[in-house]
């Protein structure tokens, strides 16, 4: 690990619709250093994704809006970027790749032009040269015969396929930070595991740093260095990754842990958390979990719980956990 | 389904089911109060429908009768107008606002007409086409791909050539031009609804597939179908008023939009009223149920990544 | 490919088949058309030597056979007003006229509406947005007759800019250009906005993005030629829209083309000319689809392998 690459400070992002804001992200803050993989865990809805598309700046237009804090890459703040900049910088500093390959692909184009359209967008590279890096990126991705593929389009090829075509586009320009939101959710389990050796073959290659996004935590175990867990629009625990499986610290890590069931465990029954995640335009007062906290305090119920450091690098979100060493 | 058919099915099924799941279809969710667009359209389009049915009693003059003394007065505001024939009079002494409002009542029914049958038929085989499949299926799409490849207006003109111009076969024939699309919007529907568990349970349970059709999928299909109906208003009004202009539409001296423009078609200059305000009644019509159902189609069906 | 395209062709001819025994038998329902073509003073004898001149005492299938030998042969028949001259020769005549007219019409629609549509869902809620939408909206609730009747009177009467009928000038083409295209104006704008509006939403749009790509890039390259796949579509539509528009428009502005001819023989009861160009038109249509369909397959890489 090295250098602070990406610094997300107190980042929010609210949808404003006339009829009701949604606080998708609210005071969100954590950094990736270089050659590192950061993971980002939760339920769905809980902000993940949304915190990733602020990076880029590309929420959907007019509801979402980031409203408050900084994202520090590289010397400047992205949260102040004007267009021009942010073009420069998605796909050649910062790439993404995105959970549904059935649909990230343009139906029309071949995959050829829609990876060259990528390089050329980001270097000055044309013709022969052009061909030659697109069947190389091609090859990287472990793609069978590339110089024959390029004219294929999306719709001839199965979803692993599809999936490293998104990946070969998104590292073609050579970007030190690469997000990828649940990339492995479409696809088979077989499939899974070699696209996650392929990330981090790359990962080392390149020497990216990544942004994992999951709710799997065997993804987490076999791909994160760090983890950051969150919920209902907050970092509730950021941690080195042996930590967080082994000093899980905030009641609702310690949840989600639990109901991961293991193979040698005999139960009838499997363990889920009591109750919903909250709806973000109509959140508790107080610790956002505490309704469905078996930890949960008269404290709990007053105020949101601020940082609170409990080892080397761990920091958790709770009331309960103040005045422990 | 009788309270006990379900819970033969849930035993056969051999999974424990909470009731909320049997009850629960597509569609049935708690609607929305409708928003004040489909309020307001519906009320404009039920004064429409008010005007042409209480026609006999607001008109007032005689559609059909004129004095040829009180011909080509033009309408109140302008100078010789009065109060007496509010919209002008035609080259016959007609009342031109008597005879808007029984041209209300000649399109509207058509308009209720080809509604009921094109609607009735189409929606009637799209379901067999979608539900039944097979042989059902391949005839009917073929004939409703036939409908939909020949331009039926020309052969609108065609029937008027041979039979002129004549209110039923005014309604065959736009009947005939629009059936298909019901048909084909009922069979989509059909075929999304048809793989929903509600329709396997009912299977389960011993139904016939003509009790199926009737009691699950037709409810299900019904609201994209009367969008599709409010919206088709529009067409049917303008083919309508289209053919009654070109003379095989609708037969003189029936009091019709379209036959009213093309009478007055050639006194454009002099009595521009004859022209221009069957035509904005037209407008208002098409506009009205257009509206609508654009509003119905919003209020039912709301977009998932509305912004 | 390949097998698209037979499939297509074959489905067209059947398509052509089943409407020339409709319009056949159509004209069959229309009575005797001898006392017709003699008028009432016809002897006995006249009436049956007519009759098995035209075949008219042969059996129904025969006599369809005959008529397909003929019209495959260029005869469809003669006009029973004055000049008795071939349906086929009156057809002929007009189709320049007719031609001209629905391209103009089709051209001015593609140009205005395409563009309207894009920058409508572009600036989705925007005045632009909301303002193009009503003018379609009202575009739409009117019958073209009316618009052009309307056009006509403020244009040509009122302001004296444009002559009010007419064939041969660029001038008289104007007014009845645009009274038809504004139906299919109309169509145009519309599906192109929904259809970019959905495009808009979808993954590989916000790949292009991630890519780097600027907004005009992401919009006529990548958004728009995805959302032309319904647009093509309604091409075919429009096509239909187009034909029925010329009858109409064509009447009224006095332009002399297929769609005038139809409607002097309707309303002249010219039973021959009527089915000719019906027919005629009809194959036309259908022929306008087949090719719609070919380019529908072209645009979409999709659609070739179904």
């Amino acid at each position: 690990m090295g250098n602070r690459l990406l610094d997300v400070i107190d980042l929010k992002t609210y949808f404003i619709t006339p009829r009701s804001v949604v606080k998708a992200v609210d005071g969100v803050s954590f950094h990736v250093d270089e050659n590192e993989t950061l993971g980002i865990v939760g339920e769905s809805g809980c902000g993940k994704t949304v915190t990733s598309l602020s990076i880029l700046r590309l929420l959907p237009r007019p509801a979402g809006t980031i409203v408050g804090g900084k994202i520090m890459f590289e010397g400047l703040d992205i949260v102040k970027m004007t267009e021009k900049q942010l073009q420069r910088i998605r796909g050649g500093k910062i790439s993404m790749i995105l959970q549904d390959p059935m649909a990230s692909l343009n139906p029309v184009f071949n995959i050829g032009n829609q990876i060259g359209e990528a390089i050329t967008t980001h270097t000055k590279i044309t013709g022969k040269n052009l061909v030659l890096r697109v069947i190389d990126i091609l090859q990287r991705v472990k793609i069978p015969s590339p110089e024959a593929r390029i004219r294929d389009f999306p719709h001839q090829m199965s979803g692993g396929m599809k999936q490293r075509v998104v990946g070969a586009i998104s590292i073609s320009c050579h970007p030190r930070l690469l997000i990828a939101d649940e990339p492995t959710t479409s696809l088979d389990v077989t499939i899974q595991a070699q696209y996650l050796q392929l990330l981090k073959d790359l990962q080392a290659e390149f020497g990216m740093s990544l942004i994992f996004i999951t709710h799997d935590f065997g993804i987490v175990a076999s791909m994160c260095d760090r983890v950051a867990v969150m919920y209902a629009g907050k970092v509730v625990e950021t941690a080195p990754v042996r930590d967080i499986f082994f000093r899980p610290a905030h009641p609702y890590t310690v949840a989600l842990l639990k109901a991961v069931p293991k193979l040698e465990t005999e139960t009838d029954r499997l363990i889920s958390i009591k109750g919903q995640p909250p709806r973000l335009d109509n959140l508790p007062e107080g610790c956002s979990f505490s309704p469905r906290c078996f930890q949960c305090g008269d404290g709990c119920l007053r105020a949101e719980p601020t940082l609170v450091q409990v080892g080397l690098d761990h920091y958790a979100r709770c009331w309960q956990l103040q005045g422990k060493p | 389904m009788t309270v006990f058919k379900k819970r033969a099915a849930t035993r056969k099924l051999g999974i424990e089911m909470s009731d909320a799941l049997i009850i629960e279809k597509p569609g049935k969710r708690g609607k929305r109060r409708p928003s004040p667009t489909v309020i307001i359209f519906s009320i404009i389009g039920a004064i429409l429908l008010l005007t042409a049915i209480l026609a006999p009693w607001i008109a007032p003059h005689n559609p059909n009768v004129g004095v040829l003394y009180d011909r080509l007065k033009p309408p109140f505001w302008q100078k010789g107008g009065s109060l007496e024939f509010p919209l002008g009079t035609d080259t016959l002494g007609r009342d031109v606002l008597s005879r808007l409002i029984y041209g209300a009542r000649t399109t509207l029914s058509v308009c209720a007409l080809v509604v009921v049958i094109a609607g009735s038929l189409g929606t009637f085989l799209g379901i067999i086409a979608g539900y039944l499949g097979n042989w059902f299926d391949i005839i009917i799409m073929r004939a409703v791909d036939l409908v939909f490849s020949l331009p039926t207006v020309l052969l609108a003109l065609l029937l008027g050539a041979i039979f002129g111009p004549s209110f039923e076969i005014l309604v065959f024939i736009i009947s005939f031009t629009l059936w298909a699309g019901y048909a084909r919007m009922a069979r989509a529907e059909t075929l999304k609804i048809k793989g929903f568990d509600f329709i396997s349970l009912a299977k389960v349970a011993g139904c016939s597939r003509s009790s199926i059709m009737a009691r699950h999928i037709f409810p299900n299909v019904l609201s994209p179908i009367i969008i599709l109906a409010t919206l088709q208003v529009g067409t049917i009004v303008i083919v309508e008023a289209s053919l009654s202009f070109l003379g095989v539409g609708i037969p003189p001296p029936t009091a019709d939009w379209g036959s009213m423009i093309s009478d007055g078609r050639s006194y454009i200059v002099t009595a521009w009223w004859l022209c221009i305000i069957p035509g904005l009644a037209i407008a208002l019509t098409v506009l009205t149920f257009n509206l609508l159902g654009d509003s119905l189609n919003d209020w039912l069906n709301p977009l998932i990544h509305r912004q | 490919m390949q097998r698209y395209l037979l499939k297509r062709i074959l489905q067209a001819i059947i398509t052509v088949f089943l409407m020339s025994v409709v319009i056949f038998l159509l004209g069959r329902l229309s009575g005797d058309p001898v006392p017709l073509l003699l008028g009432d003073l016809a002897t006995k004898d006249e009436a049956a030597l007519i009759t098995k001149q035209l075949g008219l005492d042969k059996p129904i299938p025969v006599q369809y056979a005959i008529f397909v030998k003929n019209a495959l042969h260029g005869d469809l028949g003669k006009s029973v007003r004055g000049a008795h001259r071939t349906v086929v020769s009156l057809i002929m005549e007009r189709i320049p006229a007719t031609f001209e007219l629905a391209a103009v019409a089709a051209f001015l629609s593609i140009i205005l509406g395409i563009p309207i549509g894009i920058i409508s869902a572009a600036r989705r809620g925007s005045f632009l947005d909301t303002s193009g939408r009503v003018l379609v909206m009202l575009g739409q609730s009117v019958p073209a007759f009316w618009i052009g009747i309307v056009l006509m009177y403020i244009v040509s009467v009122q302001l004296r800019w444009l002559p009010t009928s007419g064939y041969g000038s660029f001038k008289q083409i104007i007014l009845p250009a645009v009274s038809l295209s504004i139906i299919n104006l109309a169509g145009i704008v519309r599906l192109t906005r929904s259809s970019m509006l959905d495009v808009l939403n979808a993954e590989y749009i916000k790949l292009a993005r991630i890519k780097g790509l600027s907004e005009r890039v992401v919009i006529w390259k990548h958004a728009f030629s995805n959302s032309l796949i319904p647009v093509l579509t309604f091409v075919g539509t429009m096509l239909t829209g187009l034909m029925t528009g010329v009858v109409v428009v064509e009447t009224i502005f006095a332009w002399p083309g297929l769609g005038r001819l139809a409607w002097e023989a309707v309303t002249q009861r010219d039973f021959p000319v009527t089915q000719g160009v019906v027919l005629f038109m009809t194959f036309l249509f259908i022929t306008a689809n087949l090719v719609v369909d070919i380019l529908y397959a072209y645009v979409d890489p999709r659609i070739r392998y179904t």
